[in-house]
């Protein structure tokens, strides 16, 4: 887990890259990589790669990046963790390979020189890369399936820069350009900023599962590698899956804990990590608010903490904490997104616990259908599909019905039931959206909002989003695993975990264990099952509650709608940017 | 194989002016391409063949034109098919067929969109757009939409005639401007410089800023210059012909021209290559020959031009390093990203 960035002079017309420059960005990703620097520059004075480095696998200086192979022909700045690494690493010497390091990176380096992006499908677990093929004068970029780390680029016409981290990115064009519409309008619509958008005109985030070339021509369209797994033939026994999956996950040369809340998804790993360490160590945040109250996860964790005889941990936070804390946050989350808070608290106390990795609970609900998701919006389809066919019907009803929903005190998302709930993908959005499509022209002027709307083109990247899955809960799964998660829950594990110098990894976000289970097949009860014989059985029965924090009441945003309030906070939180987001109440 | 491309354009041979000059330094690239065959239907000029290259002028009139291109695509049957100005690409998509498209963008009139929505027509069928800078290529690229890949920069080039002085004389105090001198183009800035000239004046009294370049908005220039009191230090020398404009950059002490409107801004290359150092804004295409290292001063609009004059005229400032000027602008990295643009062209 590490920062990389990296200047390509492609054009003959661009001068050489600035070493201050590429130094900059790399520099302003420190946190991220607190173990260790480099950079590496082609003797033309055409590239540079630069790489902060978070060490956990290989910790000696021979692993450090960029890295150059055996041939001398390609050179890797690589942010990552590849789990099946030793098997690889195996089957690379066993073809005559000669490997001087016991890292990940020299196996990913290595495989990709052998095999080029056919490499990409061998490695099972997360990365954000950059290869230099000296001979060609070509950089690859590529991201794991998921989209776990980040990568984002620009190309200028002569340059292409990349870098993990936006705002790292824009270091030495902060307050310039101009917002894109789409990155604007999606995150008003989704509270998080949707691949392959960010809120910059002109800086891309490389879509999860692509890579991209950048030769003398410049920077081509980002290609899929990653192939959507099919469905299973036969269900695998799903608590070996999930073992083989946690197992896969530990592998590091340094200690890794679990984050464990009073949740089904976090007691379940620690359960499963259990057998396989010396002495698990987890560790749970409290919120003085939530004190006596069912959100208060710290009684039902401490449970069980001690029926898994773990080393525990508690971290407790109140408002005092989170006025400290906010001017930081703001300036360590990369794009805005309106649910990375609680990421932030654990990974604050994991690095103060000692604690350089931890496994999260994240992707669970995707996979076992824990979202109230998957209940209610195939439910709202089927009962709004039959009238909300009538074209124009459910405009009208929405501009009628707006201001009674309004004095109601409602959320304003309910006058659009009629518009929106017919179709999976409409009725997905109500229920996932912080702000809808109409009240865009409010919030943004009704041309910024049209052009957003344009080039965002949500509706048929939802649709499409839902059409391999064969059922609704399948649909529901594609678009949670496809939005939320990736542009939000995966987004947020990245930057709150990286500001602490923390690895956050996720067992139930793996395409081994989801190609052996396929999507929605199983559920919350079923995951519960596979651990519950070392379980409280207090656990089984507890409501779904999602890791929630008082923030709407720390921000002066009370009530249901307080998500609205912090979106607003986000972008005037952008710093010298905000000026760019002029973002109406 | 035989690559065929037929370019539709405004001018190329036997006009003046940068987009005709640029024009054909890319009909020519273009036709020294191993195995690439061109031809060029301008609405101006003159008939022009040269090793692979064909330039015909077409019928005047729209109408005439427009049936012209219709019956050179049908006999030459391109691969290529080349817009040389924005202008023609509803004609050039029209009467596409199986060609792939090539768009060049000079400048201000790919800033912002047309206004009429049929001048966009054919925007979204365009396999490449080359922009003669990274500006021009942003400001395209933030109306258009159209995927960044298919959104290239082909910048301007050099005449070979462009050279240095073979002796500096270091006490010249001169500063020159190049450029029309239209009341549509008041972006050049030339207004800018004169009402800097008299501050300048106190400081450097032998100063003198020579205007080349004529156009309708001359005799304005020369009543503000009379009004603001520095008439004798202004010498407005009208339309130049290329040895003396040569000339004009050799012995000028800095290049000013402090635009806002410049689609790339060829006069800061020739003036640079011819060994003057150059000032400019960084607010449009100019960015991009102003980003030669030596000799090349950039401010932004807030800056005292006064005062950075004064101090460029002060100082021993270091003359350009013309080889920079050509590995980077030169003919040949001109070729090597024509070929590569055509690569690109005809792989899409």
């Amino acid at each position: 887990m590490c920062g990389v960035n990296g200047i390509v002079a492609y054009h003959p017309s661009a001068p050489p890259i600035d070493r201050d420059e590429l130094l900059r960005v790399r520099d302003a990703m420190r946190r991220r990589g607190p173990d260790g620097k480099g950079a590496w520059y082609s003797p033309d004075g055409r590239v540079g790669l630069g790489h902060r480095r978070l060490s956990m696998i290989d910790l000696s200086d021979a692993a450090a990046q960029p890295m150059v192979s055996a041939n001398g022909r390609y050179v890797l700045s690589y942010n990552g963790e590849i789990y099946n690494y030793k098997t690889l690493r195996r089957q690379l010497l066993e073809s005559g390979a000669a490997l001087q390091t016991h890292s990940d990176t020299e196996v990913v380096l290595e495989l990709l020189a052998r095999d080029g992006v056919a490499a990409l499908e061998q490695l099972r677990g997360m990365f954000a890369l950059a290869l230099w093929d000296r001979q060609e004068r070509t950089v690859l970029l590529a991201r794991d399936p998921f989209g776990i780390k980040p990568l984002y680029y620009e190309d200028d016409g002569w340059t292409l820069r990349f870098a993990s981290q936006v705002r790292a990115l824009r270091e030495v064009v902060r307050g310039t350009g101009s917002p894109d519409p789409a990155g604007l309008a999606g995150f008003l619509l989704l509270g998080s900023v949707p691949e392959p958008h960010t809120l910059h005109s002109g800086t891309w985030c490389l879509p999860a599962g692509h890579y991209l070339r950048c030769g003398p021509g410049g920077a081509e369209a980002p290609v899929r590698w990653s192939r959507e797994p099919a469905p299973p033939a036969t269900r695998s026994d799903l608590k070996t899956a999930l073992h083989r999956s946690v197992v896969a996950h530990l592998t590091a040369d340094v200690a890794v804990g679990v984050f464990l809340s009073a949740g089904i998804d976090s007691t379940v790993l620690a359960a499963l990590v259990k057998p396989h360490v010396e002495q698990l160590r987890t560790i749970t945040v409290g919120f003085e608010e939530f004190r006596g109250s069912p959100a208060d996860e710290v009684p039902l964790a401490a449970q069980v903490a001690a029926a898994l005889n773990s080393e525990h941990q508690e971290h407790h936070y109140q408002q005092t904490d989170f006025d400290r804390d906010l001017p930081r946050v703001l300036e360590a989350m990369d794009q805005p997104s309106i649910d990375g808070f609680n990421t932030w608290i654990v990974a604050q106390a994991c690095a103060r616990a000692g604690m350089k990795a931890a496994l999260s609970g994240a992707g669970a609900d995707e996979l076992f259908q824990g979202y109230p998701s998957f209940r209610d919006v195939p439910r709202w389809r089927r009962r709004v599909a039959p009238v909300g066919w009538i074209p124009g019907l459910g405009g009208v009803v929405r501009r009628l019905a707006g201001p009674l929903v309004e004095a109601l005190g409602w959320s304003p998302k309910a006058a659009g039931m009629l518009e929106y709930g017919g179709s999976l993908s409409g009725a997905w959005l109500l229920k996932r959206g912080l702000f809808m499509p109409w009240e865009l022209p409010r919030l943004l002027g009704p041309e910024l909002a049209r052009e957003g709307l344009k080039r965002l083109g949500l509706e048929s990247r939802l649709a499409s989003a839902t059409r391999l899955a064969e059922t609704p809960a399948g649909q529901v799964a594609a678009l949670e695993q496809q939005f939320y998660l990736r542009n939000q829950l995966l987004r947020d594990a990245d930057w709150a975990g990286m500001d602490h110098g923390v690895e956050i990894r996720l067992p139930y976000v793996d395409r081994v264990l989801q190609r052996e289970l396929g999507a929605a097949r199983y559920t919350k009860q079923d995951l519960f099952a596979v651990a519950a014989a070392d379980l409280p059985g207090a656990l089984g029965q507890r409501p779904k509650s999602g890791f929630g924090t008082p923030l709407g009441r720390w921000r002066g945003h009370p009530g249901p709608q307080w998500a609205r309030g912090w979106a607003a906070d986000l972008l005037a939180g952008l710093g010298p940017e905000r000026d760019q987001f002029p973002v109406r109440g | 194989m035989s690559v065929r491309c037929l370019a539709l354009m405004t001018e190329a041979f036997g006009c003046r002016g940068g987009i005709q000059e640029f024009n054909r330094h890319w009909l020519r690239a273009l036709a020294a391409q191993s195995g690439v065959e061109v031809q060029a239907l301008v609405t101006r000029g003159e008939a022009h063949a040269e090793p692979g290259l064909k330039q015909q002028v077409a019928s005047p009139g729209r109408l005439g034109y427009a049936l012209a291109a219709r019956r050179a695509v049908r006999r030459f049957a391109p691969q290529v098919l080349i817009s040389g100005h924005l202008s023609l690409l509803p004609l050039v998509a029209q009467l596409r067929g199986r060609s792939a498209l090539w768009q060049q963008l000079h400048g201000i009139e790919a800033w912002n969109p047309p206004a009429a929505k049929w001048r966009r027509y054919g925007m979204h069928d365009l396999q490449l757009v080359s922009a003669v800078s990274r500006y021009t290529r942003r400001r395209f690229l933030d109306w258009s939409a159209l995927p960044e890949h298919r959104v290239r920069v082909l910048p301007n080039t050099l005449r070979e005639d462009c050279s240095p002085a073979s002796d500096r004389d270091a006490e010249r105090l001169d500063l020159l401007s190049v450029g029309r001198l239209n009341s549509a183009e008041r972006y050049k800035g030339h207004d800018r410089v004169l009402e800097a000239l008299a501050e300048i004046a106190r400081s450097s009294p032998q100063v003198c800023y020579r205007i080349a370049g004529e156009g309708n908005d001359a005799d304005r220039l020369r009543r503000l210059a009379a009004e603001l009191g520095v008439a004798k230090h202004v010498e407005f020398l009208g339309a130049v012909r290329r040895p003396q404009l040569l000339e004009l950059y050799r012995s000028a002490r800095l290049f000013v021209m402090p635009s806002t409107g410049e689609g790339f801004g060829i006069v800061f290359l020739e003036a640079l290559a011819c060994g003057c150092p150059v000032l400019g804004l960084a607010e449009d295409g100019s960015v991009d020959p102003l980003s030669v290292h030596s000799g090349a001063h950039v401010i932004d609009s807030s800056t005292n031009l006064a005062a950075k004059i004064i101090e460029l005229l002060k100082t021993e400032a270091p003359y350009p390093d013309p080889k920079e000027v050509w590995r980077r602008f030169g003919p040949q990295p001109f070729r090597s990203q024509v070929a590569t643009l055509l690569d690109q062209v005809l792989t899409a």
